[in-house]
C-alpha cells in the first residue's frame, strides 16, 4: 500500500510534467528551442505513465494476497512469484532511467552555461532521451537472466540491453563537445557534473558487461552489481543533483553556496565514493554474494571490505560539509546577482530580492537561450511590457499555449494556496496507510473524506463560468478565459491519467495471460467459471453507461439540456448495473482456492472500483448541470468524464471477454 | 519568398503541427516489435510443440524485415522533412516554423536511425539461438 501511495503521487507528478511541457510554455517557446530540462521531464513524464501502472498492478494483486489469502504468488494454489519479479522490474528497470534522466537534464542545463554556448548537438540529445526512454522499456529481465526463461527470451532483453546503451553514450559525448568548443569557466556546478560523468561512464561499461547473459550468470547477486548500480546511481543521479542544488541555490534561496565548502565537499564525496566502490568490483568478482552481514575470514574478502568501509565514512564527512553548507544560515552574504553564472535561460529572469509573483510578465521567447540573444528582454519583463503583467482580479493565472508552437491559447485561473489540498492529501494518505497495518475501517473512513475533499475542491476552484469570455492579455492579444476539451489542460491531464490506468489494467490482464503460459494447471481441471450470462449482461449494461455518457455530453452541446440531464441519471445506473452483474457472474468462485479463480475476481474488482469512479463522475456532471456550473458553453467537466468513460468501455469490453471468453479458448 | 509561398509553407507546416506523435513512430515500431516477439517466444516456448521453435524464428525473420522496411520509409520521410543537403543547417535554433518542421525531421531521422539499430540487434537472437533452451 505504501508503494502503491508513493505511485499514485509519481502518477500525478507526470501528469504535471507532461502539462506543464506541453501547455505551459511562455508564446514563442516552439518544440525546437524550448529548454532540454523539459524535453528530459516530458519524456520522463510518459515514461512513469507506463512503468509506475504495472508495479500499481502487482501491488494491487500482491495486497491482495496479504489481506485475503488470495494465492497470486504462491506455487501451491497455482501461483507463480515471477510474475511479482515481471511487475516489479517492468517498473524498475524504467524507473531507473526515470531516476537518471532528470538528472542529466541539470548537466544538459549547467554544461551550456559554463562553456558560455549553445549546446552542441541539440536534436541529438532529444534523440537520446527519447531513444532512451524506449528502449529503458526492453531492459527489466536483464534483472531476471538466473530464473530459467527460455534462452531466447534472455536474448531479446541482452540485446535491447546494449541497444539502450547508444542513446546514453550520445547525450554524453555531446556534453563533452560542447565543452571542448566552449570557453570553459569551472565552477563548482561543472566540477560535479565533470565527477558525475566520470562515475556514470564507468557505471555505464560494467552495464555492458552484465548485459551479457554468461557474464550476469556469473556476477549475479554479487557485490559486483552493487558497485555497478552506484556507480550508475551516483554518476547519473546523485552527482548531477548535488551539481543542481549548487547551481539552483541562487534561484531557490536568492543566496549562493560557499565555495572553499563545496571544493571540500567534492573532493571527499568524489574520493570517499572511489574507494567505497571500486573495490567492490573485486569484491564481487570474487565471489561475496550481496545482502550478508558475515562471513568466513578464509573468503579473503576482508581487506577489501575495510577498505570500502573506509571510504563510507569519506562519503559521509563529505555529505556532511555540503549539508552544512546548505544549512547554515546566509545572512551575512549580500545581494547576489540576479544571474550569477551568465546562464542564458528563463529561470535566471528571477527577481533578487524575491517577488511575490513567479515574473511580473510572461516573455514572448524566440531563442533556446533568451537571456544571451534577446536584448532587452529582462527589463522589459521587469517592465510588464509582456503577456499578462497584472491581475486585474486578484487571482493566480498563466498562460496556457498550443502544443508545437507555443502559440497563447487562452488563460488559465491557477488555484492558490488552500487548506482543502492539504486535507485531502491527508485522508488519501490515510487511506493508503492504515491497511498497511491491517486496519481497514479508519481507511474506508479516510478513504470516503478524500474524495469528499477532491470533489469539494474540483467543484469550487476548477472549470468555473468566468465573469468575462474574454481577457486582455497584454501586447494587445484578448484571449478567451475558459477552455473545454482538447484545448484545455484538464482534458489532457484526464487523457495522461487514463492512459497510465489502462497500463495498470492492461499489467493485471498480462497477469492472466502470464499464468496461463507458466502453469500448466491455467485454468485447473473442474475449475467453476464465471456465468457467462452475467458477464454478457455486466458487458452490455457497462457499454449503455459509456453510450448514456456520450449522449448527455451531445445533448448538453445541443443545448438539449432535459435530455443531457436524463441521460446522465441513467448512466449511473447503467453502471450499477453492470457492477452487479460483474460481481455476480464471479460471486460463487472460491478466489482463495486456486489463483485461476482469483485473477478473475481481481479483474471484477478492478472494474467495478473504476465503474464506482466513473459512477462519481456522471453524478459531479449531473449535479453540475442543475446548479449551472456546466453549461452548453462551458462543458469541461463533461468533456473530461466522457473521456474517461471512452477508457472504461474497453475495460468493460475486455474484462467480459477474459470472464467470458477466455475459459473457453483456454481449456 | 513571395506571400503565395509564405502562406503555402504556413499551411503545410500547420497541418502536421497537430502532432508531436510522429516522432515518435519509429521507437513505437520498436516496441511493438520486441513486445510482439517477446510474447510469441514466450508462449511457444510454453505450449509450441516440436518444430514450433522454427517457425518462430521465421515468424520473427519476417516481422523483423517488415519493422525495418517501416522504419527505413519513415526515416526517408524524416530525411527529406529535415532537409540538411540543401540548407547546410543542422542546428535549426530559430524560433520560425521552418527551423521547427526541420527540427523535428532532424529528430524523427535520428530516432529512425536507433530504431533501426534497436531491431536489429533484438532480432540477433533469433538468427543465433536455435532453440528455447
Amino acid at each position: 500500500m505504501g508503494l502503491s501511495f508513493i505511485e499514485v503521487a509519481s502518477i500525478a507528478a507526470a501528469v504535471e510534467l507532461i502539462v506543464g511541457a506541453l501547455k505551459c510554455r511562455p508564446p514563442g517557446m516552439r518544440v525546437n528551442i524550448m529548454p532540454l530540462y523539459a524535453w528530459y521531464v516530458l519524456v520522463v513524464g510518459g515514461m512513469i505513465l507506463f512503468a509506475f501502472p504495472p508495479l500499481i498492478a502487482g501491488d494491487f494483486l500482491f495486497e491482495l494476497e496479504r489481506s485475503f489469502d488470495w494465492p497470486f504468488f504462491d506455487p501451491t494454489r497455482g501461483g507463480d512469484p515471477i510474475l511479482w519479479q515481471h511487475l516489479f522490474w517492468i517498473f524498475g528497470h524504467p524507473e531507473v532511467y526515470i531516476v537518471f534522466l532528470p538528472s542529466i537534464a541539470i548537466a544538459a542545463m549547467i554544461v551550456p552555461t559554463v562553456a558560455q554556448r549553445p549546446i552542441v548537438g541539440y536534436s541529438w540529445i532529444v534523440l537520446s532521451a527519447v531513444g532512451t526512454g524506449f528502449l529503458s522499456f526492453g531492459l527489466w529481465v536483464h534483472h531476471m537472466f538466473t530464473t530459467g526463461l527460455p534462452q531466447i527470451s534472455l536474448g531479446f532483453f541482452s540485446a535491447a540491453s546494449e541497444a539502450v546503451v547508444i542513446p546514453t553514450g550520445i547525450q554524453i559525448f555531446a556534453f563533452v563537445a560542447t565543452l571542448m568548443v566552449g570557453r570553459v569557466k569551472l565552477t563548482l556546478p561543472m566540477l560535479w557534473i565533470a565527477g558525475a560523468l566520470a562515475i556514470f561512464v564507468a557505471g555505464g561499461l560494467t552495464g555492458v558487461m552484465l548485459a551479457i547473459v554468461p557474464f550476469n550468470w556469473q556476477v549475479h547477486d554479487t557485490y559486483f552489481i552493487v558497485a555497478h548500480l552506484h556507480y550508475t546511481l551516483f554518476g547519473g543521479m546523485v552527482f548531477p543533483v548535488i551539481a543542481g542544488v549548487y547551481y539552483f541555490y541562487p534561484f531557490m534561496a536568492k543566496k549562493l553556496l560557499s565555495e572553499r565548502l563545496g571544493l571540500w565537499a567534492f573532493w571527499l564525496i568524489f574520493s570517499g565514493f572511489n574507494i567505497t566502490f571500486l573495490p567492490m568490483h573485486l569484491t564481487g568478482l570474487m565471489g561475496m554474494p550481496r545482502r550478508v552481514f558475515t562471513y568466513p575470514e578464509s573468503s579473503g574478502w576482508g581487506w577489501l571490505n575495510l577498505i570500502s568501509t573506509l571510504g563510507a565514512f569519506i562519503i559521509a564527512a563529505g555529505f556532511a560539509v555540503f549539508l552544512y553548507d546548505l544549512l547554515r544560515p546566509k545572512k551575512a552574504q549580500g545581494e547576489i546577482p540576479r544571474n550569477p553564472w551568465g546562464a542564458g535561460t528563463l529561470e535566471f529572469s528571477h527577481e533578487v530580492p524575491d517577488e511575490a509573483w513567479g515574473v511580473r510578465s510572461v516573455p514572448h521567447v524566440t531563442s533556446r537561450y533568451p537571456l544571451w540573444d534577446q536584448p532587452q528582454l529582462v527589463e522589459r519583463m521587469d517592465a510588464g511590457r509582456y503577456y499578462l503583467p497584472d491581475a486585474p482580479d486578484h487571482q493566480r493565472e498563466t498562460i496556457v499555449t498550443s502544443v508545437i508552437d507555443a502559440k497563447p491559447v487562452h488563460v488559465q485561473r491557477v488555484t492558490g494556496p488552500a487548506w482543502i489540498t492539504i486535507l485531502a492529501a491527508i485522508f488519501t494518505g490515510g487511506a493508503f496507510i492504515f491497511p498497511t497495518f491491517h486496519i481497514y475501517t479508519p481507511a474506508i473512513i479516510c478513504g470516503a473524506f478524500a474524495i469528499v475533499c477532491i470533489m469539494y475542491w474540483l467543484w469550487t476552484t476548477t472549470a468555473r463560468p468566468p465573469k468575462e469570455e474574454m481577457r486582455d492579455a497584454g501586447l494587445g492579444l484578448r484571449l478567451p478565459t475558459y477552455a473545454s476539451g482538447p484545448d484545455s489542460v484538464g482534458w489532457w491531464a484526464m487523457w495522461i491519467t487514463m492512459l497510465g490506468d489502462a497500463t495498470a489494467f492492461a499489467s493485471v490482464v498480462f497477469g492472466f495471460f502470464f499464468y496461463w503460459t507458466a502453469r500448466s494447471d491455467f485454468p485447473p481441471e473442474g475449475a467453476l467459471h464465471p456465468l457467462g450470462l452475467w458477464v454478457g449482461v455486466a458487458a452490455l449494461a457497462g457499454v449503455a453507461a459509456w453510450a448514456l455518457t456520450l449522449a448527455a455530453r451531445e445533448a448538453n452541446m445541443r443545448g438539449k439540456l432535459g435530455l443531457a440531464r436524463a441521460a446522465l441519471v441513467l448512466a449511473p445506473l447503467a453502471a450499477a448495473v453492470a457492477g452487479v452483474a460483474a460481481w455476480t457472474a464471479v460471486r460463487d468462485l472460491d478466489p482463495t482456492s486456486h489463483v485461476y479463480l482469483a485473477i478473475l475476481w481481481a479483474l471484477m474488482v478492478w472494474l467495478v472500483a473504476h465503474l464506482s469512479v466513473g459512477v462519481l463522475m456522471q453524478g459531479y456532471c449531473l449535479a453540475a448541470s442543475v446548479f449551472g456550473k456546466l453549461t452548453p458553453r462551458y462543458d469541461a467537466d463533461l468533456r473530461n468524464v466522457t473521456l474517461y468513460w471512452h477508457f472504461m468501455a474497453v475495460k468493460v469490453v475486455v474484462t467480459a471477454a477474459i470472464l467470458g471468453l477466455a475459459p473457453g479458448w483456454l481449456s | 519568398m513571395s506571400d503565395i509561398r509564405d502562406e503555402q509553407d504556413a499551411h503545410e507546416f500547420r497541418a502536421e503541427a497537430l502532432s508531436l506523435w510522429r516522432i515518435t513512430f519509429s521507437p513505437l515500431i520498436w516496441a511493438v516489435h520486441f513486445t510482439v516477439s517477446y510474447g510469441t517466444a514466450a508462449v511457444v516456448c510454453a505450449k509450441g510443440g516440436t518444430g514450433a521453435v522454427a517457425l518462430l524464428r521465421l515468424g520473427i525473420g519476417i516481422g523483423t524485415l517488415i519493422a525495418l522496411a517501416l522504419i527505413l520509409w519513415l526515416a526517408w520521410g524524416a530525411w527529406r522533412q529535415w532537409d540538411m543537403p540543401r540548407d547546410r543547417e543542422w542546428e535549426n535554433d530559430a524560433g520560425t516554423s521552418e527551423d521547427r518542421h526541420q527540427f523535428l525531421g532532424h529528430a524523427a531521422f535520428l530516432l529512425a536511425v536507433i530504431s533501426f539499430v534497436g531491431v536489429v540487434y533484438v532480432s540477433l537472437p533469433v538468427l543465433l539461438i536455435g532453440s528455447c533452451g
